[in-house]
């Protein structure tokens, strides 16, 4: 038995630092920096901003090829790092987007910053009061807060689990302070318990 | 009009377009057939100076039951320079520990990246309403800064009730986290007070600890009563229950090996009074949720028993991506409900479908759902949904 257990808390450490260290690297952008990235574009806010070509364009990435008195200055020498959009779309430059890290980052999921983990879907209005910068940072939060807490849409549920018309009562009656956040008029449960819906 | 949604409007700053489409079918217990449909239209520009306009609109027959509805949820000019930022027009208005609908104003001045205060004034109203309306209108302030690494926040508001009843509250909250102590401790405290009562009306706390690096420990408390603010018809369902404040427990092991894998364990206990004395919930749930290559795959299994009855819910959602344009979905779950009155039943339901990037912004999904419960022996529903982002 204690050798099944240990195995198993052996096995578990070998995921966590292999499997899941591995995958944790990929940033799923949508596609290649060089075709997400159009010079053209940027060059006028850019401009405004007062950033200079090198801020981005500098030597602090190394080409791996060497040569024989110093490494030959290629065009991958002078590429921006990857990481150097965040300088200005993090804090200087917000889009007028729901989630402004889906421009270029197809899944947003694993970007989420760890608290959005724990307990979330009950923390985060008291979060989001407390530091709304921090929100800011990702989301333009007027369109993200409506997504749910206005936006109702019956056939994309967004909010409850499925078979939640079956239970819907007890869950009402576990945390009845959880159902008026969205719901506040008689009139909505008039619709199904005086035979509207069916 | 939801074709004209889709023609992009030649701009030179920076916008955001999305139009949504759903509609379904599906006929109820007594065999009518029903076609609901919703169109959701979301349109914001953004000058060069800051200046940005949002306009968030939809149109269903579903909401109010068979009957076409125009919904105006959000339209607001922001106005900022520097720090500071005005939102003129109808906005969601979420502080201290009320939510809810705003045609006003929201102003926001920091002073640095440490402090700033925010205002907000208008009328206050549910996010059902869809009139505009000044019966009920708020009026505050929240000051917030951080003193000695820790971030501190007061609050006022002056509600009016029909020009008849005023209402002032005063909230506070400290939030604070040691990064480099033992188990990387955090904690959040918010409290109202009424100073007409004297009396703390409702509190929040929160502590939260890092035993390992890929686990976190969270304990939270909240008693939260109907909310103060909005006029007295406004919390239905909550009056239907409840007569006190609602006190929860939560706690919760949260395990993060990586940013691919979670898994969460949590236990809620509540308590409040209603007519039939007091009464006292408890809710478990254990979710996790894995993305890995092309597979995303969320499973949950939950445990719930209040007054209404015992429910066990368990399910699961998988997504896989096919090709750069198409990915399959689904989701299915079962129930065994146990409730009060009298029924003892189970209860299933899947839905699946396929979603098409048909053009780079413009994705389709078509799904069907079936659906087993004590009402409805087989009952399925088809759905198609488009979605359209111009930027």
């Amino acid at each position: 038995m204690y050798r099944i257990i240990f195995i198993s808390i052996f096995a578990l450490l070998i995921v966590e630092k292999t499997v899941w260290a591995e995958s944790a690297i990929k940033t799923h952008l949508l596609m290649p920096t060089k075709r997400l990235f159009s010079h053209k574009k940027h060059n006028e806010v850019l401009e405004s901003l007062k950033i200079q070509c090198s801020e981005c364009h500098n030597f602090s990435i190394k080409g791996e090829i060497s040569g024989p008195l110093a490494r030959p200055v290629t065009e991958n020498f002078l590429k921006a790092p990857g990481h150097i959009c965040h300088q200005c779309h993090f804090g200087k430059v917000n889009l007028p987007r729901p989630n402004q890290c889906r421009v270029c980052h197809e899944a947003s999921e694993i970007l989420k910053p760890e608290d959005h983990f724990l307990n979330w879907k009950e923390r985060h209005g008291r979060m989001a009061e407390m530091d709304r910068t921090s929100c800011d940072r990702c989301h333009n939060t007027a369109q993200t807060c409506n997504q749910c807490h206005s936006k109702v849409d019956l056939m994309k549920p967004k909010v409850h689990q499925a078979n939640f018309r079956l239970f819907h009562s007890v869950n009402a009656r576990s945390n009845p302070q959880s159902c008026v956040v969205c719901h506040r008029k008689g009139s909505f449960c008039q619709d199904c318990h005086y035979g509207k819906r069916k | 009009m939801f074709l004209l949604a889709f023609i992009p409007i030649p701009l030179t700053a920076y916008f955001h377009m999305e139009s949504t489409f759903s509609g379904g079918y599906y006929r109820d217990i007594d065999k009518d057939a029903h076609v609901p449909a919703y169109f959701y239209w979301n349109f914001n520009q953004a000058h060069r100076s800051g200046v940005e306009i949002s306009i968030h609109s939809g149109v269903n027959n579903d909401v109010v039951f068979e009957t076409w509805r125009f919904f105006l949820y959000h339209a607001t000019l922001a106005l900022p320079y520097k720090t500071f930022r005005a939102d003129l027009g109808r906005q969601f208005f979420s502080e201290g520990f009320e939510a809810g609908m705003l045609d006003g104003a929201q102003a926001r001045y920091d002073w640095s990246d440490d402090g700033g205060l925010w205002c907000a004034g208008g009328g206050l109203h549910s996010l059902e309403q869809t009139d505009i309306d000044f019966k009920t209108q708020l009026y505050g302030l929240a000051l917030h800064q951080k003193i000695l690494t820790a971030l501190w926040k007061v609050g006022y508001f002056f509600n009016v009730r029909d020009k008849k009843e005023n209402l002032h509250l005063i909230h506070g909250a400290v939030m604070k986290e040691w990064q480099n102590f033992i188990f990387k401790p955090s904690f959040l405290v918010k409290g109202q007070v009424n100073p007409e009562e004297s009396a703390l009306t409702q509190i929040t706390s929160e502590v939260r600890l890092h035993p390992s690096e890929s686990t976190v420990f969270t304990f939270d408390f909240l008693s939260q009563r109907r909310n103060h603010l909005l006029p007295d018809d406004g919390e239905f369902i909550y009056g239907l229950f409840s007569s006190s404040a609602q006190k929860t427990f939560h706690t919760s092991l949260t395990w993060l090996p990586s940013s691919h894998f979670q898994a969460e364990l949590g236990g809620w206990r509540s308590y409040y009074d209603s007519r039939r004395g007091e009464e006292s919930v408890n809710r478990a749930m254990l979710s996790t949720s894995w993305q890995w290559g092309l597979y995303d795959l969320n499973l949950s299994l939950g445990r719930m028993h209040s007054y209404g009855g015992r429910v066990w819910h368990g399910g699961g959602y998988l997504k896989k991506a096919l090709k750069e344009w198409a990915d399959i979905q689904i989701e299915g779950s079962v129930a065994y409900i146990d409730k009060i009155n009298s029924i003892n039943t189970w209860a299933y339901h899947v839905r699946g479908g396929m979603s098409f990037k048909i053009a780079p912004k413009l994705i389709l999904s078509a799904l069907a759902e079936v659906e087993r419960n004590h009402r409805f022996e087989f009952d399925t529903r088809g759905i198609v949904y488009v979605s359209h982002y111009f930027y």
